[in-house]
């Protein structure tokens, strides 16, 4: 995983915990839809950063152990 | 993954394409989303029955997602893939920054479009047109917009050719624009943090005026100068000609961005609104002729010498079309704008005929034109699955807007005619449920040319799932490096 995947990583982590913060304290469905969506969305979009990040990895040390 | 061109004499670039080729597939889905909401609710302005007694079904709610769908998720999409296509290839230089916030910008956007409509079904809105989303959701969206500019400039900033190629420039003053635009007009103050209702800071008149700078600018800079931008391009491209004047193109852009922005006062017409207002409105409308029919003589005389091309290019008869378009509805929208016109016009379907002419006959065939070009060039086809299948999309989705907007023109002339109608004693001659039962029969014709448009749109999903699922043949940009992928070269 380089730099810049863990930056936006936990950028959008972040924003998950802002969701959560929002539905939890929700006043109205709308609020509170939003607040989940946005927690399932930042769960999914890190999980998909992981998942790629450790795909990269594998190949990586595919390669290098091809070349090795 | 990514495209490595091997240069003649410069390094090789490697573009991110996977994340254009993301944007691309959203774009059609949402194309096919956004035209069948519309069939849908032209069905329930035919016969209200079809709202089931559905309160998510009603018009009101669906209405708003139709116009975004259209708009902010297919037009939307197709910006940002066809922005980051020509950006790489005419600056020879990667998108700038790391792949997951190119990922989270498609993601991001995608999620902002999905929130949006369904706080419209759940009976959420500002109220105001093309404006609708609740405040949370546009902080959302400008979070995911200031990061796209900021990668659409970084990739600028690190162009490897010395000039910045006209089409960047109308992407450029589209993302800026659209920045500018969505936070003035969304200034809103939330009833709480936890509520997703709000009340915007302009009150009355001021409200309405920043509401159709807004609007009127929404149209001049998210669906005619990005998509110039898109024009810049892909029909130097598929014409394989230069632009027919890179001088034209370059005060087209100027005398446009200068004009555009005065121009939504025409809106307010008879209205509240101080009558200089309203005239200086109607006059920058009227001087968008200029840069309007200049950039359209400029796309159409790219094709000069190439003009044969039509023949045997479908998608280029798209393109070509839209620029046709593109005229009609710049030069229609002027003559709506003069306030005698706009008396009869205004509140009338001849208003939605004028619009589905630019959107479809111009945003939406400029799109298909781009995407018919760039799915081979994605994923290294040779070319489209079946050009006839593209000649039968041309045919169906033109015959569709001219059922389209020839139905709403009658039926809005017909309309503002009723309603200004009197009889020798001085009262309206008709009630307005006599000139709702009059216009029935247009509203059917109109359904009709929406289901012919949408039929045109589900046979281009057809052919381009069946080009990517085609075996890869040859490398259709490998014959040319990258510096020379610049339009028209």
């Amino acid at each position: 995983m380089n730099l810049g995947d863990i930056i936006i990583g936990a950028f959008v982590a972040i924003l998950g915990l802002i969701g959560l913060v929002l539905a939890g304290g929700a006043l109205d469905q709308e609020i509170y839809l939003f607040g989940l969506s946005l927690f399932g969305f930042a769960v999914a979009f890190d999980w998909g950063l992981m998942v790629k990040g450790m795909r990269r990895a594998e190949a990586a040390r595919a390669r290098s152990g091809a070349h090795g | 993954m990514a495209e490595t061109v091997p240069g003649a004499a410069s390094p090789a670039i490697s573009y991110n394409d996977e994340v254009i080729k993301k944007f691309t597939i959203a774009s059609v889905f949402w194309g096919i989303v956004a035209m069948a909401v519309g069939v849908y609710i032209a069905t329930e302005l035919c016969w209200p029955a079809f709202n089931l007694g559905l309160s998510f079904l009603n018009f009101g709610r669906l209405r708003p997602v139709h116009t975004s769908a259209a708009i902010f998720a297919f037009g939307g999409n197709a910006l940002f893939a066809t922005s980051f296509y020509v950006v790489q290839r005419t600056c020879r230089a990667r998108l700038a920054g790391p792949e997951a916030l190119h990922d989270f910008l498609f993601w991001g956007y995608n999620f902002f479009i999905v929130m949006a409509a369904l706080s419209y079904v759940m009976g959420y809105s500002r109220g105001q047109e093309y404006s609708e989303p609740e405040w949370h959701i546009v902080v959302f969206l400008v979070v995911v917009w200031v990061l796209y500019a900021g990668v659409f400039i970084a990739t600028l900033l690190k162009r490897a050719e010395p000039h910045i190629y006209v089409a960047n420039w109308f992407y450029l003053a589209f993302i800026l624009t659209v920045a500018v635009l969505v936070l003035v007009n969304n200034a809103a103050l939330p009833v709480s943090p936890f509520a997703g209702k709000s009340y915007v800071v302009y009150s009355g008149v001021q409200n309405a005026m920043v509401q159709w700078w807004y609007g009127h600018n929404a149209v001049g800079f998210f669906l005619t100068a990005a998509f110039l931008g898109m024009m810049y391009y892909f029909i130097p491209k598929q014409a394989g000609r230069p632009v027919y004047s890179y001088r034209l193109s370059v005060v087209h852009f100027w005398s446009l961005i200068f004009l555009y922005m005065w121009a939504g006062p025409h809106h307010l017409h008879y209205t509240a609104l101080p009558d200089w207002t309203q005239t200086l409105g109607m006059a920058f409308s009227i001087m968008l002729w200029m840069p309007s029919w200049g950039g359209m003589i400029n796309g159409l005389m790219t094709l000069s010498g190439a003009w044969d091309k039509l023949r045997t290019d479908p998608a280029l008869r798209f393109s070509v079309t839209a620029v046709g378009f593109y005229g009609m509805s710049t030069f229609e929208g002027p003559v709506m704008s003069i306030r005698e016109v706009n008396s009869l016009a205004h509140y009338t379907d001849w208003v939605i005929g004028h619009v589905h002419s630019g959107a479809l006959g111009w945003v939406a065939f400029i799109t298909f034109g781009a995407i018919y070009y760039m799915v081979p060039a994605l994923w290294r086809r040779s070319g489209l699955w079946s050009n006839r299948l593209v000649a039968w999309h041309y045919w169906i989705a033109t015959l569709g807007i001219v059922f389209y907007i020839t139905a709403m023109w009658v039926a809005g002339i017909m309309q503002g005619l009723m309603w200004r109608a009197y009889d020798q004693f001085g009262f309206l001659q008709y009630s307005f449920s006599e000139a709702v039962s009059a216009v029935h029969p247009y509203y059917v014709i109109r359904l009709l040319g929406g289901l012919m448009f949408l039929t045109g749109m589900l046979i281009m999903t057809y052919n381009l799932i069946q080009t990517v699922r085609s075996p890869s043949t040859e490398r259709r940009e490998a014959a040319l490096p990258a510096g020379l992928a610049v339009a028209g070269e």
